[in-house]
């Protein structure tokens, strides 16, 4: 892949990026129906319907709810402890499509299936990609 | 999912099973005295795996209600000092498990966070005893409150609640010895111990978590996996685009029409979860068979999420286009992330497009 975008010219290479934003776009939008039961799909569903009627708004604000309540931590000696999972359990929620209305639980669920579908979708474009590459170097061959 | 029309009498196969946890639990109950609360509630998320181990076998055998197999043992714990015991059942919840384990993996997930959402202990109604005494009914309002609370945060499976449920639900929660028995206590417990399931399964799921102690740092790590996850998403995208220059998707075609999108290249399928491609696949000459369809279809709006059934039919009808297709393989997963939306479908642009290289 490097070699062809370095072989690439500067205007392939803009477009390589478009057409990889679209790629990028459709899986998420399969991802997001993949399991459409589930909370982070939804939002997921709704961020990409957001950007699809307004591409230009391309900064959806993730962050504009209230991060969920944690634990307000009473002993002192704690309180380090608890602020570090309290910032590691926000950025979680940051990461998660949708996970900013989540409480703990919820997020720990929607995490682990979203994990899940990552996974199934990473497995799935990069045997995609793998099946792509065989068939342009046997193309090429016989060509 | 078929909705479970008699909850109330668990079918012959659920009675065994019951019995069998039972039998199972039993031998467990000394465990449970003396272990904590996170290795009581153990057993009951690795039944959360498709991979079924010795301990989910049991349970996943019925429907998977992580709580349930627990439940069971409950009512020989009578040699357990503490009592402070609610009840709470709810049949239906049982009831759509049942259906919902006879669907396919990806829902078994679904349906046992719904259920450790839904109650906090969920007991079978009829087989077996239960243990109540005076405090429940303080403790009742309370907990009916929690569940409803969490009823109303849960949206996902709330039209498969409403089947029948004429006895009130109760919650199951057994506090150990030494400990506080009022129901803000014992809530707090529950919640706990089912965040720290939470937190065990996610432990599994990602790689590397084991090695690491401490909440802190096994957030750390499931952290950098999501982000890992998700950078690789990106970068295979943007792979798949330089590799293949006529690979394209257009996603406003797509979501208008709720169609796999007509301009896009007709490619071959399969689903190679691990990378596992058939050969056979890089020596097809597409030149050879312009007039086959060459891609799979796939149905694109299928939100159900027990739809993975449904794919042996797809695979079907893929046979009967060709025989030098791609053999499907569908894992029994949720595996169809992102190829409904990769591959295109449409045999007279097949026709005409043939293969895009």
């Amino acid at each position: 892949m490097e070699n062809l975008l370095s072989n690439a010219s500067p205007h392939s290479e803009t477009l390589i990026e478009e057409r990889g934003k679209r790629i990028k776009l459709a899986a998420e939008v399969g991802l997001a129906r993949s399991s459409g039961g589930r909370l982070w799909a939804r939002a997921l569903r709704r961020r990409l319907h957001r950007q699809r009627k307004l591409p230009q708004q391309t900064c959806i604000a993730k962050n504009s709810t209230p991060p969920l309540m944690k634990e307000v931590p009473l002993v002192a000696d704690v309180t380090e402890e608890k602020e570090e999972v309290q910032d590691r359990m926000r950025a979680l929620q940051r990461l998660v499509p949708g996970g900013e209305e989540m409480e703990v639980e919820r997020l720990f669920e929607e995490t682990a299936d979203y994990i899940e579908a990552l996974q199934e979708q990473v497995g799935v474009m990069r045997a995609l990609a793998c099946l792509l590459d065989g068939i342009e170097s046997t193309d090429g061959d016989k060509l | 999912m078929a909705p479970c029309t008699d909850p109330s009498s668990p079918t012959p196969s659920d009675l065994s099973i019951l019995e069998k946890q039972k039998i199972y639990l039993n031998q467990h109950q000394k465990q449970y005295l003396n272990q904590s609360a996170y290795n009581s509630n153990f057993s009951p998320f690795l039944a959360f795996k498709p991979i079924v181990d010795e301990k989910s076998s049991i349970a996943s055998g019925q429907v998977y209600d992580p709580i349930n197999s627990l439940i069971n043992g409950w009512p020989d714990f009578s040699m357990v000092s503490s009592t402070s015991l609610i009840t709470e059942n709810i049949k239906k919840r049982k009831g759509e498990s049942n259906a919902s384990l006879k669907a396919e993996n990806s829902s078994i997930i679904e349906e046992g966070g719904d259920s450790n959402k839904k109650m906090k202990h969920v007991t079978c109604n009829d087989s077996h005893e239960r243990n109540a005494n005076t405090k429940e009914g303080n403790r009742k309002g309370k907990n009916k409150k929690e569940i409803t609370t969490e009823d109303s945060k849960d949206n996902t499976k709330d039209s498969e609640t409403s089947t029948d449920t004429a006895k009130p639900d109760y919650i199951h929660v057994r506090a150990r010895r030494g400990q506080a028995t009022d129901s803000h206590s014992l809530a707090e417990r529950v919640r706990r111990e089912r965040i720290s399931e939470r937190m065990r399964y996610l432990q599994e799921l990602v790689p590397g978590c084991d090695k690491v102690t401490g909440k802190a740092g096994m957030l750390d790590e499931i952290i950098n996996y999501v982000q890992s996850l998700q950078r690789q998403v990106e970068f295979l995208s943007m792979k798949l685009a330089a590799v293949n220059p006529t690979v394209d998707f257009d996603i406003d075609d797509f979501i208008n029409r709720q169609m796999i999108p007509t301009n896009a290249g007709c490619l071959p399928l399969s689903n190679v979860l691990n990378n596992q491609l058939d050969p056979s696949f890089l020596q097809f000459n597409p030149l050879q068979r312009p007039a086959a369809c060459y891609g799979l279809e796939m149905p694109i709006e299928n939100p159900n999420p027990a739809f993975n059934g449904s794919m042996p039919e797809q695979v079907s009808a893929s046979d009967t286009l060709g025989d030098q297709y791609l053999s499907v393989n569908y894992s029994s997963s949720n595996w169809d992330i992102g190829q409904q939306n990769l591959y295109c479908i449409d045999p007279q642009q097949a026709r005409t497009l043939g293969f895009p290289f």
